[in-house]
């Protein structure tokens, strides 16, 4: 079997409803790896709760999800919290964290998650990052200074700032 | 953790008021255990812990300083026309420190804690909720109730007891002014009555009670900005029921931490 034939993700007939609304319903999909994959639909179709159930955030009613083999909603919050750290997940909102700064913002889920990092490394993670989204300017700047799509791009940035293998 | 959901947006019913009432108090009871569960877990958190006791000081500082001099002011200007009518002015000083020491300084404190502090963490949380910060949080594998809820309870619970004792000063100050401006009494003589009418046992339930009311101030701010729902309209809900909710329990407990007190400490009845 070769790489590219792993499946990284596996939804098998995923149901979610909130009270008597069904947004999904019976949903299977497979992503392999290195595979990109769009979901696109109307609004309030269920795009966004699809991918929140991938991260955990929101606990389908049916069905399975199976991240690098795992199924997710058979993990404890440990074991899932160690799957998370492989995700970078990219709000719709940004959800920028108000009481810090873009480095701050950008430096957070880095500490959090490679306890080890020092402070010259985290530095020199936080700039190179922002220059991939072209906004170095902003560093030092807080989330309500920046424009809309600013906030998009910092949002970016801090969803790749720890080379997550997934991103959604 | 699963938290019992407000009905809100439509007009209420009497059923969902007794739905809402036991929702939060089962709520509260879920948050309180969590709480507990997760204070005594590394990591400590200890750096955020500072900064929140750093910040809510600053915050409410000001606001204590002013009102507890004015209590102490107020309280000895209302009882010296009394206490000169039955000619016991001489008692006036340990009546002010009694009183402030034992009731009126922890609770006026936590009170004004409660309205500075309670809304504003539940404002806080609130938006951090309706705009999926804490979602994001916990996507990055951090785990949002032990950073932004236990460090926060932990920082008003520490924090009040400090303030109180503070306001209990300034009080006492307050009442001094109110004296030597109808009165020649020498600050030697306030503070010696002041020394010899306050007993350890009048000090120590009055500040033990401050850690219970910074507890409560801190853990209804956090359960309801933690659990807000329904955008802006949300946040400022969490805000005003965080105040009204803290105030409640902070009386409702002042009342129940007498009684208890006066039974551990008979001498004070």
């Amino acid at each position: 079997m070769v790489m590219a034939d792993i499946r990284v993700i596996e939804i098998q007939n995923l149901t979610k409803r909130f009270g008597s609304l069904t947004v999904l319903e019976d949903v299977s999909i497979d992503v392999k790896r290195g595979e990109n994959l769009v979901v696109f639909g109307r609004s309030g179709q269920g795009k966004s709760v699809l991918l929140k159930c991938l991260a955990g955030l929101l606990t389908p009613d049916n069905g399975k999800i199976f991240i690098k083999g795992q199924n997710i909603l058979d993990l404890s919050l440990k074991e899932l919290n160690k799957i998370r750290k492989n995700i970078g997940f990219l709000f719709q909102g940004a959800a920028l964290y108000d009481s810090m700064t873009v480095r701050e913002n950008l430096s957070f889920p880095l500490k959090r998650n490679q306890p080890d990092i020092s402070s010259k490394q985290v530095d020199e993670k936080v700039k190179h990052t922002l220059e991939l989204v072209s906004l170095e300017e902003a560093i030092n700047k807080m989330p309500s200074e920046l424009s809309g799509g600013m906030k998009k791009r910092i949002g970016l940035a801090r969803s790749i700032i720890t080379d997550p293998e997934l991103m959604f | 953790m699963k938290l019992p959901q407000h009905r809100y947006g439509r007009r209420l019913s009497i059923a969902d008021y007794f739905y809402n009432f036991f929702a939060t108090i089962t709520g509260l009871t879920i948050f309180n255990y969590e709480f507990v569960k997760q204070a005594f877990l590394p990591p400590y958190e200890i750096s955020e812990i500072k900064k929140h006791m750093d910040e809510l000081g600053v915050k409410t500082f000001g606001i204590v300083s002013i009102t507890g001099f004015i209590i102490g002011l107020v309280l000895t200007m209302q009882s010296q026309p009394v206490m000169a009518r039955f000619g016991a002015t001489d008692f006036l000083p340990g009546m002010v420190a009694i009183s402030v020491v034992r009731e009126l300084g922890p609770v006026i404190t936590a009170l004004i804690f409660a309205g500075r502090v309670s809304s504003g963490i539940g404002a806080e949380l609130g938006s951090m909720r309706v705009t999926e910060q804490i979602d994001a949080m916990e996507v990055t594998a951090v785990n949002p109730f032990k950073f932004l809820v236990v460090t926060r309870i932990i920082a008003t619970t520490m924090i009040l007891p400090v303030l109180s004792v503070y306001v209990i000063v300034i009080a006492i100050i307050g009442g001094f002014l109110a004296i030597v401006l109808t009165e020649s009494m020498h600050f030697t003589y306030y503070i010696n009555s002041v020394i010899t009418s306050v007993q350890f046992g009048d000090f120590i339930p009055g500040v033990a009670k401050t850690f219970v009311f910074g507890y409560i101030v801190g853990i209804v701010g956090c359960y309801k900005g933690f659990t807000a729902e329904g955008g802006t309209e949300g946040v400022g809900r969490a805000s005003t029921t965080s105040v009204v909710l803290s105030s409640l329990l902070i009386l409702i407990f002042d009342m129940v931490l007498v009684k208890v007190s006066l039974w551990l400490w008979p001498t004070l009845g």
